[in-house]
């Protein structure tokens, strides 16, 4: 399968699982506790699973360890987005935070991958 | 604990949702096509980016982004239109548990991957991801840590 298609495909899994995720996130209660399904690895479940079948393992392996390092990202991110939120409301507060998933992630990748 | 608003939070909210039970309430379920069309956009979008990347940058650089907030925003925003305010910060605060969860779903996935077929080490990872979820929830709530953390973070 070309390189081209398989991303086309990891991007309808990976909308796909966005939507069954929210649905099911949709429906729990209290709000706190759907708020688990916010972060859910979505995107990421339907991406590892497509490089996976069709990459192998090494290429698998580094997907799931850049996810990791993104993963501290997305939890600074969402403790920045406390406050943001609180003071920005739900738009502007979630996406300013983003820097904040920039910086961090970015900066571990810089750090630790491409260190010496 | 006095009744009123922290900012644009209400603290009434914020407590009644750390009375409530868990579950499940399958009524709040709704299907609006423009909503769908949304998530399906912001997932198929990050996913495609994070391919790409992956194929330009390396894969390591691509994985980054599978953890990238992408369809927070459109999701938090979508709830403060249907609710308020509160209830998409109490989502985005069940989002730091969901998001240390996550980190740990990439772990197990990172170490099954290659020990077993891929579609079962990421059904596992998943597993993993959902159990750690929910007793990291029940623990913070338990001990009362989303109540300091509402009653300090907020303005």
């Amino acid at each position: 399968m070309s390189p081209l298609l398989l991303i086309a495909v990891k991007g309808v899994l990976g909308g796909s699982f966005v939507v069954l995720f929210a649905f099911v996130g949709e429906t729990l209660r209290p709000k706190r506790f759907a708020g688990l399904f916010a972060a859910a690895p979505s995107v990421a479940t339907a991406s590892l699973l497509i490089s996976g079948l069709s990459k192998g393992v090494p290429a698998t392996r580094d997907l799931a360890f850049g996810m990791l390092l993104g993963s501290a990202g997305m939890v600074a991110y969402c403790v920045a987005g406390l406050v943001t939120v609180d003071r920005l409301r739900a738009l502007a507060g979630s996406v300013t935070a983003w820097v904040v998933w920039l910086v961090v992630s970015l900066g571990l990748y810089f750090g630790i991958v491409h260190r010496g | 604990m006095a009744s009123g608003t922290t900012g644009k939070l209400s603290r009434d909210e914020l407590m009644a949702d750390d009375r409530t039970t868990v579950g499940i309430d399958l009524g709040k379920l709704e299907f609006r096509l423009s909503e769908v069309a949304v998530r399906f956009a912001f997932g198929f979008g990050i996913a495609v980016i994070a391919g790409a990347l992956g194929m330009i940058v390396g894969q390591r650089f691509g994985g980054l982004f599978l953890a990238f907030p992408a369809i927070l925003p459109a999701t938090l925003t979508l709830i403060e239109k249907k609710e308020d305010t509160t209830k998409a910060y109490l989502d985005m605060s069940g989002g730091v548990t969901g998001a240390v969860a996550m980190a740990v779903f990439a772990a197990t996935a990172w170490v099954l991957v290659g020990r077993m077929a891929a579609p079962l080490a990421l059904l596992i990872a998943l597993a993993v991801w959902l159990l750690v979820a929910i007793l990291l929830y029940l623990v913070v709530r338990a001990t009362g840590l989303y109540r300091l953390q509402d009653r300090y973070g907020p303005a």
